[in-house]
This record gives structure tokens, sequence and C-alpha cells, in this order.
């Protein structure tokens, strides 16, 4: 077993170092929220480092996370503390809600929904509410993902039909 | 590899922490009498019970039996332990374990920062103590139950009532991922929060390099630690569905409540301990089988698997195990999405949602020539112009994002909710056919010698197979082994047994190219070939190769064209200074007659620039070199699931071959 690991890793490198090379992470950033989230990922033209990540299945299949200075308390336990995980989920998933609050409706949407403590009656209102209010909650394309979420929660609490509704305003 | 930093970064804080090292249990005389005579009477009931020897003691310490007696556990990190000889001893670790239940409660200092550190074993431990608790019965009064508000916390945040094993299918243009991924996802109760903020728990290798050779090195031999992970579904969804368009399909399992209080109390214990990372026999889809044993003790998974793990292998497993798993779901990445809504489109509308979508700036002309349109149709414009923008810019943060905020701002002040998109799935993954393939082969090379040929496959899939529930059009084959027994009709003297071919690994993608999505057909391939020349035998000499191509497919309904341009460098002592460059172009077409058979034609032009003779100018006195073409056709008729006939011929320079083959996947 040994000896055939060690043949397909002498294959598989000098296949990997004469044919692509070495790589780079390509850094991405999603601006900051109030938990500092950020993320990095390969690009799509990883080469050999994706073939073989996804060969290998599981290196790399999962985040790892880095931990930047200044930490905030948002994680506890391993688990997203309740007081972080509307920042972290709106952070996080921003391009997904945008476009679900654009479209009137999808998963995320509902989501953010129960993430705000919505009640089942008004979660189906929140499509068009966003919708109507699209222009408030992202008024440019450099609204960050916390400040969209505090005008989408102001916009909510100022309607009466959600003040009420919605638990964690 | 995605790297998220920050907030959730502190996950890692938090369970990544070197704990200490095995605590040592405490010595029977630190305990008071009737404690220490307690604990006494415990061991004595664990040694006469044999409970280090049950099946529940090693699944959760995930001990492996060894080939020479004795176990040893997966885990290699210390806290993983109580007994300094945990890993290999299962008896001492469980006495261990039973004294340290009997250390005095620990009182963390209020505002003091979650540490596993400070954690008292029974809650550390959560799984190993009820299940002792169990079956020694322990007796509250001389051994004091802790509370832990820790583990309590923690399983409140989770919120989760049952689980749900998820698949990820392959990248498109990457055959690599063919195999999957697995993970395992705690769905939360209704009132605790929705599907999306769901935990999942996933196990995979840390890598803290880039270096492509490194990382193939440490990748193969255990250099990485690996651990579980748990993170929120709406992290995995944004890596895999939306990142890296991979399709999930989700599997949802059965357990009992106690069952389910096991699993989440063994994930407790287990998280933030480390297993050096071997690919080839400790991997992802093998530990999460070991976390549904533990809740469940009447599965028998992981012992099925001495070797390697492939993840459709262990997929089929659970849907094996009955009753286990019985509702599927099917989750679509964003660039099926994308194409079903361009699937709504007429002819028309396809070219403007192209204009808008294709280019990171598109025109503004275009968006008001839309206004025009009524406004159902500008929402179904919209929508797929959006997620084609987000497929091809979404990841790239260097993009613009002025245009597509345009986009969406368009769309959302048309105040019409989107209707839900109808979306196809495709064949399941477990539905495919089994991973490991052996193949006989008979035929006739040359004039008239016949030859037999033996065949082994460990993984995994290639264009002529079936491709009901893998990628279509695409290859990944590793450890290929083909030995022949030539000359095999001409008496038993005249017979050679040699390697036919040795493929370390073999990809193929060939991705249709399509108005909306450009990708480049490929294939990389590297290993061990007979070539045919005049200075070898009739049956070729044995040669190392290393080819790759890059190219371009189009699709015609059943019927997909290719064409690629190969490199290859082939090392062997038949060439001049033992090398041969060589290059050249491989065209062909692959036409699938429903699921029952296929059809490969395939023609090939490698002109060697070093090493061998050119074949317009032959040296006399090596016999008569020919031009460095060939040509093969394969039929393959798919007789059942793992079941398979080909039938195969090959024309090329000094090199005819005829025969047929039967495989069997298992």
């Amino acid at each position: 077993m040994k000896y055939v690991k060690m043949m397909i890793a002498i294959g598989v490198v000098f296949f990997g170092v004469s044919v692509f090379g070495a790589t780079s992470a390509q850094a991405q950033s999603y601006g900051t929220a109030g938990c500092g989230l950020g993320s990095m990922l390969f690009g799509e033209d990883e080469g050999m480092i994706q073939i073989f990540a996804a060969t290998t299945n599981g290196l790399f299949a999962t985040q790892t996370f880095g931990i930047t200075s200044g930490t905030s308390n948002c994680v506890d336990r391993g688990v997203i503390s309740q007081n972080s995980e509307q920042e972290a989920f709106f952070e996080m998933n921003y391009d997904a809600l945008r476009q679900d609050m654009a479209a009137g409706q999808g998963e995320h949407l509902l989501a953010m929904g129960s993430l705000l403590g919505c009640s089942a009656e008004v979660q189906s209102e929140l499509g068009s509410f966003s919708q109507a209010h699209y222009e408030q909650i992202f008024p440019s394309d450099h609204t960050t993902a916390n400040q969209a979420l505090y005008s989408y929660k102001m916009q909510l609490s100022q309607q009466e039909g959600f003040a009420q509704a919605c638990a964690r305003l | 590899m995605t790297h998220y930093l920050g907030c959730i970064a502190a996950i890692l804080l938090v369970i990544s922490l070197p704990f200490s090292a095995g605590a040592q249990a405490p010595e029977s005389e630190r305990l008071d009498g009737p404690r220490a005579s307690y604990l006494r009477h415990l061991q004595l009931d664990a040694d006469r019970l044999e409970l280090d020897q049950r099946r529940q003691w090693r699944t959760l310490m995930h001990y492996q039996s060894r080939y020479f007696g004795g176990v040893k556990s997966h885990f290699d990190s210390p806290s993983f332990f109580l007994s300094e000889d945990g890993k290999v001893d299962a008896r001492a670790e469980l006495q261990a374990t039973l004294a340290a239940f009997f250390e005095p409660a620990r009182a963390v200092p209020p505002g003091e920062r979650y540490d596993p550190k400070n954690e008292h074993p029974q809650c550390r431990f959560r799984a190993r103590y009820q299940w002792l608790k169990e079956v020694l019965a322990f007796d509250a009064e001389r051994l004091p139950e802790q509370d832990c508000p820790d583990y309590k916390e923690w399983s409140k945040t989770l919120g989760a009532e049952s689980a749900t094993l998820i698949f990820a299918a392959s990248y498109i243009n990457n055959p690599a991922s063919m195999f999957g991924h697995t993970m395992l996802r705690l769905d939360r109760r209704p009132d605790a929060g929705s599907i999306l903020t769901s935990y999942v728990v996933s196990f995979a290798a840390e890598p803290w390099t880039t270096n492509p050779f490194i990382y193939s090195v440490l990748g193969l031999s255990g250099g990485f630690d690996a651990q579980f992970s748990v993170l929120p579904f709406y992290v995995k969804t944004h890596e895999y569905s939306s990142m890296e368009n991979r399709d999930l399909w989700e599997y949802h399992l059965n357990f009992e409540p106690e069952e389910f209080e096991r699993l989440i109390a063994h994930i407790w214990e287990v998280q933030g301990n480390t297993i050096d990372y071997y690919y080839l026999d400790e991997n992802c889809s093998f530990h999460l089988l070991t976390l549904l044993e533990v809740a469940k003790p009447s599965l028998r998974l992981s012992d099925n698997f001495p070797g390697a793990v492939i993840p459709t292998d262990t997929l089929r497993q659970v849907l094996d195990a009955s009753g286990l798993s019985d509702r599927r779901n099917f989750r679509p990445a964003q660039r099926r999405q994308m194409l079903a809504r361009r699937a709504a489109l007429t002819v028309e509308e396809v070219k403007l949602a192209g204009q808008l979508g294709q280019a990171a700036k598109g025109k503004a002309e275009v968006l008001a020539a839309l206004q025009d349109a009524p406004p159902a149709r500008q929402v179904e414009v919209l929508d797929a112009a959006i997620a084609l923008w987000s497929f091809n810019y979404g990841s790239d943060e260097q993009a613009d994002k002025s245009w597509k905020y345009k986009l969406l701002a368009a769309r959302g002040g048309l105040k019409t909710t989107s209707s839900e998109v109808e979306i196809v799935a495709p064949t399941p993954p477990e539905v495919g056919h089994k991973t490991a393939r052996v193949s006989v082969a008979g035929g006739i090379a040359g004039a008239q010698d016949g030859f037999l040929e033996l065949g082994v496959r460990p993984a995994l899939h290639d264009l002529l197979t079936s491709d009901v529930g893998y990628s279509p059009l695409a290859q990944i084959e590793f450890l290929d082994l083909r030995l022949r027994v030539e000359n095999f009709d001409t008496g038993i003297a005249d017979t050679d047994i040699i390697l036919q071919h040795f493929d370390l690994l073999e990809i193929i993608s060939l991705s249709p190219l399509d108005a909306w999505i450009k990708k480049w057909s490929w294939g990389v391939k590297t290993g061990f070939d007979r070539t045919y020349r005049a200075q070898c035998p009739d049956y070729g000499c044995l040669v190392y190769d290393l080819a790759v191509g890059f190219g371009g497919t189009l699709e015609f309904g059943p019927l997909a064209l290719y064409s690629l341009l190969d490199g290859e460098v082939a090392l062997g002592s038949t060439f001049e200074n033992n090398v041969r460059l060589s290059a050249g172009p491989r065209v062909g077409g692959l036409l699938a007659l429903g699921s029952l058979a296929r059809v490969h034609l395939e023609g090939r032009y490698r002109y060697p620039f070093l090493g061998e003779e050119r074949w317009m100018n032959p040296i006399p006195w090596q016999g008569t070199a020919q031009p460095p073409w060939s040509a093969r056709v394969t039929v393959s008729f798919q007789i059942s699931r793992n079941f398979e006939a080909r039938l195969n011929a090959v024309e090329g320079r000094r090199r005819a071959e005829a025969g047929a083959s039967f495989h069997v996947y298992w």
C-alpha cells in the first residue's frame, strides 16, 4: 500500500509540476460586515491544484478558516452566536440575497426572514416588500452587506405588519 | 479552496486550540474512600462485561483492528484520549475514562472564553459518558453527574432534529471531482430556523500550502491534519452551488430520537481532534460513516472498506442499509438554474440576455430597449441575464459590480415575483455503475496472433460506459492495469505474459462549447504503455509516457465531436537518448444510443520531433518507418448496470488489432 501511494505521489507530482507549474491563490474579499467576514478563494483555473484537490476529495473540499487579527466575538463553542447570526448570514449570502430581493422570492430571502424571527404569515410578503424597497435597501453598488442589513431592518420595523410579526428586528 | 477570514474564523480558533495532552487519570488514592471504591467497582464491572471489546466502544473511539491483533484509533491528537496509550489500548482508555469521570467539578470563571480544556471529561466526552452511564448504571450518589452547560448551549444552537447525508457532484469541466464529496447536515427544527442556517459536519484536511509539489506529496502521504468541522449549510451552498457550480444531492436519514442524540453528542466530542489525512484510506467519506455507526450501532458501514474509499461507494453503503434513508432531494447548482432559465426564453430573448449578462459591463441601450417588452418577458430575460452575469463574474472580485447593480435594480423595479424555475434532475449518483472494474478481453493482434487480456481498474469511469449517475462526456481512470497473454493460440510454449498498459491516471473532459459557457476540453494521461516500432518485438516496447491535450467539443444531441491538440513526452530505452517528444491532433466522435450502447471513433496523428526517425526519411536498416497515425473504433453495449461488453478495433503504425471485451463493475 505504501509503495502504491508513493508511486501515485510521484506520478501525480511529476505531471503536476511539469504541466501546470505553480499556482497562486486569488485573493478576494467580500467587504466587511460586523463580523469581519471575508473570503479568499481559488479561481476556476487553478489547474493542477484544483484537479488534485478534487481527486483527493476532501483536501480543499472544505474551507479552512484563517484567523484575522481582532476576531470578534461572533463565534461561541464552534457555532455562530445568536446575536451575530443575521450579520453572518447577510454577509456570506450577500449576492444571493440581493438577487432574491430583486426577484421577490427565493430560499435565501426565506432564511433571512426566519433569522429576523418573522412569523410564517408575513414570510410570504417579505418578497414583494423587498422588491418595493429595493433602492432604499441597496442605494448603490457600494452598499455593504452591513449597511443593507441595517436599512432592511429599519424599513421593516417602520411597517406595522412586520414590526409586530418579526421578533428579531 | 476557500478561506473565510474573520468572524467565522473564530470557529476554528475555538475548536482547534491545542488541547492539553491526555489528562492523567487521577490515582484512585486521590479520591476519597467511598468514591475510590466505587470507581474500582465500576472498573471491575467494565472488565467483567468486557466493555472494551464491545462494538460501541470501538466505534466511539474509532478503533480499527490491526493485522496482528489489537486495535488502533484513527485519531492522532492526544486530546481525544484520556489514557496515554489510548490510541492503541482500548481497555486502558476505558479504565482511564471511568476514572476521569470522578474528577471534581470545575468552576470556570464567568466571562472566560470557552475552551475545551476547561471542560469536565463527562462533558467533553459526552457520548462516551452517556454510553458508559447506561451500561454500568452509574449511581448519581457516588458519581455526581456534571451539568455541562456548554454542551447544552451548543446543541441548543444546532437546534437539530434530523440528519441528511449530502453528496456533492462534480465540478463542470473537472472529471477529477467525479468521486464526489460527502457531508452530513444536521437539519434544524422548523422553529429553530431554516435549512440554510442548519449546520453541516464535514471531514476534511487542512492544507497549509498551495505549492502543488508539497501539496501533492503531503496529501498522499498523510502529511496534513484533518478534522471534523461544523459550519453553517449556507457556507457550503455558497461554496458548492455558487462558486464551484456543483449540484448537491440530499438523502434524509432516519434516526430514532435517542440515536440522533448520540450522533450529536459524538460530533461534540470529535470536533477539534485531528486525524492524519491519507487520501487513499482515511478520507472524508469513510469518517462520516463512522459517525453514523456511533448513532446506530446496528449499522455495519465502515467494515466493508479495507482500502480506498470512494464517496459514491459510501453513499451506496448508506442507501443499502435497510431503512436508513428513504427520501432524496436534488439541489441544483447555479449553472443548472441559469440554463433552465435560458430554456424558457425565445431565441431573440436568449440573445438579449446574453448581451446583458455576458460582459462585465453590458450595454445600457440594450437594457433600455428591453423596457419595450411586456413586463412578464422582461422578468424572464432579466432573471436569466442576472444568473448569467453571476455565473461569469460572481466569484471575480475585480469585476465591475455596478452593471450587476443596474440589472438588479431594473429587476426589482418590475415589482413582479419571479416564477420558480423548472429543473429536471439528472440521474442520481447512486444509480450509476459501481466504481471498480475487472475486464477480460480477447482478440487478434497483427496477422494472426491471438491474445488474451486481463484488466483491473480500481476507479472510476470512462467515456464508453453509460453516464447514468456520472458527469456526461467526462472520464477519470485511476491505476488502469492490463496484462496480456500473447501468442495465446500458438501453443503454450510460445506464450508470453506482458504488461500491456498501466495508467496511473487518465482524465478526459469534453465540455461542449455553448454560447453561454465556453469551456475548453482537455485531457491528461500518464502511465506505462506499449509503443510499436520496427526495433521492438511484435508486442511492442514498454514506455512511460505523459500526454496533455487541449481543444474543443461540439454537441449535437447524442453526438459529441471533439478535437484536441496533444503533446506527449515518452521515456523508454527504445528511443534515441531514451526520450521521444511528439505532438499532433486527436479528433473523434462519441455517439450515445440511449443508455444501451455507445460508439466511439478516434483518429490520432502524433508527429515525433525527437527520439524517433521521421517517417519521410526512413533509415534503411531500421526497417520501413510508417506515418505516425492511428485510428480506433469501439462500440460498447450496456448489458446491465454493472456489466458491459465492447467490440474494439485499432489500426495504426505497425499495429492492427481487433477484439471483444467484457467488463464487470463491482
